[in-house]
């Protein structure tokens, strides 16, 4: 009798270890690629991975919206000409289509996309001579006093695939405060996360 | 933790507590094997890379940011396992218990849809290196101990025992190996197949718990049992990025009397058996 009683608290000891396991909540298939700012959901997380995708927010007279990347759309594009780099974000505010472009004088030697690893560390301030921003406004970049901005090239790196060269990741951040019509417009927390290959990186020959 | 340890060593001490104990108790030695099959899904492994790339390279119409997307292809996770046990059997042998030695291998193939993923290989200064793989296969080598309560429905003597057992095995890890296929085969080549590092560890104790039912067969000497795990619970995980719903098994074991009277009754005229 000894024995079957003992032998009954074994069996309910390894039936509550059992009910134990399956309680556990392992439903975590996590397969997100565009993962939210903990501090703002509205916005990507800061990434480093070439995963094309930016996003800002974008006040006009203090009201909020903000400035992101979209599907169907490539958010950036890089464009040489000479010694100039413009340097294209591509994305809707409030719905709208927008789109800003940094002209930017690099000061290293930049002919493929390999080369934007010289960018890493690079910070640029759009009041300067070395660099411009230009926003869109009726299918034309037009200039824009700007108050107050810079981009800031936090990492660059190539990536290679199958150890063939497959483009550059570009990530950073960026902000700015311009004035355009009767409109102040201040875009900030911005950061961008690209990847840029032979689609999107065009060389213009003078 | 410690009173886990204290729980583990007691379920595992208490067959040989119950022989010192004495009476009606009959001592078979084991050879077991079996194949358990979960069913689950794997979580991305933090190695896969996710990179932005363009469907239509149209410089001026180009559209789409397009990451590569692995989607799971492959919900299961297999273990086989060998070990030699001692089943000490009492009250007229309808009752058992098991422990002993086992050695577990679990296998567990991360395959997701899709011709191939990225997987992020190294990243050395401005460079970042990523692999086009198709499959990753991982296989996690456990040693550790079976601890089994058996309870025999019909009496000794016939020639197919139905029972029911509840089951356990609990496993140290004592070793892992990571083959991933590349897409393209001279990377294959290149990369010799393995891999040291898959962004995280499978769980170095991990424990499963089977209740299950089955049939021993023959009479004396030999015995030979068959057990169906269902469902089979699993505690910790034994691969890196599987998650389990649950399991099934089937295990096959052999059975080799120690008792006097096995072996008379298998040979009643008295010849030895060995």
């Amino acid at each position: 009798m000894k024995s079957h009683a003992f032998l009954l608290t074994m069996l309910l000891s390894l039936v509550s270890f059992s009910l134990v396991s399956c309680m556990e909540d392992e439903d975590k298939d996590k397969n997100d690629y565009y993962k939210e700012d903990f501090h703002d959901s509205n916005l990507p997380e800061y990434s480093e991975n070439g995963l094309n995708l930016f996003g800002s927010e974008y006040k006009v007279n203090d009201e909020i919206f903000y400035f992101r990347s979209f599907a169907d759309t490539a958010p950036c594009r890089i464009e040489i000409a000479d010694s100039l780099l413009k340097f294209y974000m591509i994305g809707a505010q409030n719905k709208d289509f927008f789109s800003l472009c940094f002209e930017i004088i690099p000061e290293v030697p930049v002919s493929s996309f390999a080369d934007l690893i010289k960018l890493e560390g690079k910070e640029f301030d759009v009041t300067s001579d070395s660099c411009k921003l230009k926003v869109l406004r009726d299918d034309e970049y037009v200039d824009v006093d700007s108050w107050y901005g810079y981009v800031r090239f936090v990492n660059a790196k190539n990536l290679y695939v199958d150890n063939q060269l497959f483009g550059t990741i570009l990530s950073g951040r960026f902000g700015m405060y311009y004035g355009i019509d009767d409109d102040s417009i201040d875009i900030s927390s911005g950061r961008f996360d690209f990847l840029i290959d032979d689609t999107n990186f065009i060389k213009k020959y003078s | 933790m410690k009173a886990k340890i204290l729980f583990y060593l007691t379920l595992l001490l208490m067959p040989f507590a119950t022989v010192s104990a004495g009476g009606d108790l009959r001592l078979k030695l084991r050879v077991d094997g079996g194949y358990d099959y979960y069913i689950g899904k794997h979580h991305d492994p933090d190695k896969v890379k996710q990179i932005g790339s363009y469907t239509n390279t149209d410089k001026e119409t180009y559209s789409n940011y397009n990451p590569i997307f692995p989607s799971d292809d492959s919900e299961f996770l297999y273990s086989w396992y060998v070990g030699i046990t001692g089943e000490v059997l009492f009250h007229h042998e309808r009752f058992g218990i098991t422990t002993g030695l086992r050695y577990i291998q679990y296998i567990d193939t991360y395959n997701p849809a899709g011709d191939y993923f990225y997987w992020n290989y190294s990243n050395e200064g401005s460079a970042n290196y990523v692999l086009k793989g198709e499959s990753i296969l991982q296989r996690n080598h456990y040693i550790g101990f079976p601890l089994e309560f058996r309870y025999l429905a019909s009496r000794p003597g016939h020639f197919c025992r139905f029972y029911f057992k509840l089951g356990s095995s609990w496993g140290f890890l004592v070793a892992s190996d990571n083959k991933m296929n590349c897409y393209d085969s001279s990377v294959n080549d290149e990369l010799g197949g393995y891999i040291d590092d898959v962004g995280k560890d499978p769980d170095s104790f991990v424990g499963s718990i089977y209740p299950a039912f089955g049939f021993r067969l023959l009479r004396f000497f030999p015995l030979v049992n068959i057990d169906f795990h269902l469902p089979s619970f699993m505690i910790n995980m034994p691969a890196s990025y599987f998650y389990y719903d649950i399991g099934m098994g089937v295990q096959l074991s052999i059975q080799l009397p120690t008792d006097r009277d096995s072996y008379d009754r298998k040979a009643p005229m008295g010849v030895p058996y060995y």
